[in-house]
């Protein structure tokens, strides 16, 4: 007997991986990361670490926007389309629910980067690039931000609309990358209330620029034992810290 | 005990002005035995709101819900029970084998006894040679049907249904129809069954629960609601070849008739009672506001 939890994520995965709407997300988020690489190319010189840079770059942008539309797309549908009624009524716990939901898309996330992976080196093998493991690290540094920026769709989808759901999980996507600069903005301002609001931003989200691993693919060096401990633990605490908090409203959310 | 929901207060806030909108009033009704019972009641008449209470899907004020004898939430209850939505739509990329099976396994089933179960459902429903099709592929009536077998999978013992006859064309509500019959009678099923269209609950319930405006004003056997109705008894009588037809109201007044008529030389041809049927004694009903 399997548990609910495998059994959601099972379902979810297949439902999900044979929708027809993701592979046009999947072929644009492909010509996307080929036009990145194709600007490399213009270089005269650095086409290297140009290509890489603007590659994974173009990557990075398609697969957190794959996040955030398969996070926000799949509760709405399951609450437009009554299929949340049938699974509640259930010996099926909504903690159980939400968790296997959330294993689900963040396998189908997997398996789209595990794809990524597969175009990149592919382009760089016919560009004639050297394939250096070092690129890839910035792969898993994709999906720890992807895993944390589910849950924080997760959270918004529990108690708002899909278009409110993709607007605030893209604010929180682009605020978590501000991080960085905004505390080297503040240490230099002057302004009291800049100053307030930046620390309170400061502690509020996490740093995503920490999880971008691209500089280490274009310096060809590898990342840290420690970095990748440290952000490893760093995306599971934030992504279980959304998901706890999803959790809390969705076991209060009546279905209208 | 099958079914007893005591005292369900439910409230909704209105989305901009807070204010509290009451929309259950102590509703209590109880299903005692298996039977068919039919959950009837106009558009808004909370129907579909005492359901989803029932089901877990929405909260409640106050109140007391049990289904054989537990808490209504408790997941060795919930194992118990099949529901079938309002116009449901399903995963589109599933086969009705692959959708049946994940309700199975949802229902704590496994392996070979599943496999025998979905074969068994699909015949039931007529869905056999729609096994391997995706359900977006389906018409409204299969995936109706396909609904149907998924609140069945799990042999339940309460099976509860929100209007699952609406929105079909007359061959659908049919066959409908026929599965809910061969269900009472080949399984240890109770059905709870919400509806507006009289001609199928009057085929097929032997209880009613009625609800009005938030609150439940009838609860028993079907017959006895529809004698209510009854109005009185028709003579028919002839004297000299010719045929009339006479009304009474009571059956005292009917006695009088009688030996009237014999005194005047009529010779009484069959006397019937006066019966309504359960479309016009639900007509009744919503037009005296309830007061039953």
């Amino acid at each position: 007997m399997s548990s609910p939890i495998f059994v959601v994520a099972k379902n979810t995965f297949i439902e999900m991986i044979r929708d027809r709407v993701l592979y046009f997300v999947v072929v644009f988020s492909i010509l996307f990361m080929g036009l990145c690489f194709a600007l490399g190319q213009l270089s005269y010189n650095e086409i290297f670490r140009l290509s890489v840079s603007l590659g994974l770059s173009g990557i990075h942008f398609c697969f957190m926007g794959l996040a955030i539309f398969l996070g926000c797309s799949v509760f709405f549908r399951e609450i437009e389309r009554k299929t949340i009624y049938t699974l509640l009524a259930r010996p099926l716990s909504r903690g159980q629910y939400l968790l296997g939901k959330y294993l689900g898309l963040l396998s189908v996330l997997l398996t789209l980067l595990f794809g990524f992976v597969l175009c990149f080196t592919l382009v760089e093998y016919l560009l004639a690039m050297p394939i250096l493991l070092t690129s890839y690290y910035a792969f898993v540094g994709f999906f720890f931000e992807a895993a944390i920026l589910l849950s924080v769709t997760f959270f918004f989808a529990s108690f708002s609309k899909p278009f409110l759901s993709i607007t605030g999980s893209l604010a929180f996507f682009l605020i978590g990358h501000w991080v960085a600069s905004l505390e080297a903005f503040i240490e230099k301002s002057t302004s009291v209330s800049f100053y307030l609001i930046g620390q309170v931003i400061i502690h509020t989200f996490p740093n995503l620029e920490a999880l971008n691993w691209r500089p280490f693919a274009i310096s060809q060096s590898p990342v840290p034992a420690y970095e990748l401990s440290f952000a490893f633990a760093t995306a599971a605490l934030w992504a279980l810290f959304f998901f706890m908090l999803s959790l809390i409203i969705f076991r209060r959310k009546d279905f209208e | 005990m099958i079914l007893e929901v005591q005292n369900l207060n439910k409230s909704f806030r209105h989305p901009w002005s807070l204010q509290k909108i009451q929309v259950l009033f102590d509703v209590n009704f109880r299903i005692e035995k298996k039977s068919i019972v039919g959950f009837l009641g106009g558009n808004g008449a909370g129907k579909t709101t005492s359901i989803k209470c029932l089901i877990g899907l929405l909260s409640y004020q106050s109140g007391a819900l049990k289904i054989f004898g537990k808490n209504h939430l408790e997941k060795a209850v919930k194992k118990e029970i099949g529901y079938l939505p309002e116009r449901p739509y399903f995963y589109n990329y599933l086969s009705a084998e692959e959708f049946l099976r994940f309700y199975g396994q949802l229902s704590g089933m496994s392996g070979k006894a599943l496999s025998i179960r979905i074969g068994e459902l699909l015949e039931l429903v007529g869905l056999s040679h729609a096994r391997h099709m995706f359900l977006t592929q389906f018409s409204k009536g299969m995936l109706q049907r396909i609904g149907m077998a998924q609140a069945l999978i799990h042999k339940p013992r309460l099976l509860i249904l929100d209007e699952p006859l609406s929105g079909l064309d007359p061959d659908g509500r049919r066959q409908l129809v026929s599965i809910i019959q061969n269900t009472f009678t080949e399984e240890d099923t109770t059905i709870f069954f919400s509806s507006h269209l009289l001609d199928d609950v009057d085929r097929l319930c032997q209880d009613l629960v009625l609800i009005k405006n938030g609150r439940v004003h009838y609860n028993g056997p079907k017959s006895d609601f529809v004698d209510r109705g009854k109005r009185g008894y028709l003579i028919r009588h002839s004297f000299a070849s010719k045929t009339a037809v006479e009304s009474v109201s009571e059956l005292s007044a009917l006695q009088l008739k009688i030996d009237q008529l014999r005194e005047d030389g009529h010779q009484i041809l069959n006397i019937e009672q006066e019966k309504i049927s359960l479309d016009e004694a639900f007509k009744e009903f919503q037009g005296q506001g309830g007061a039953r």
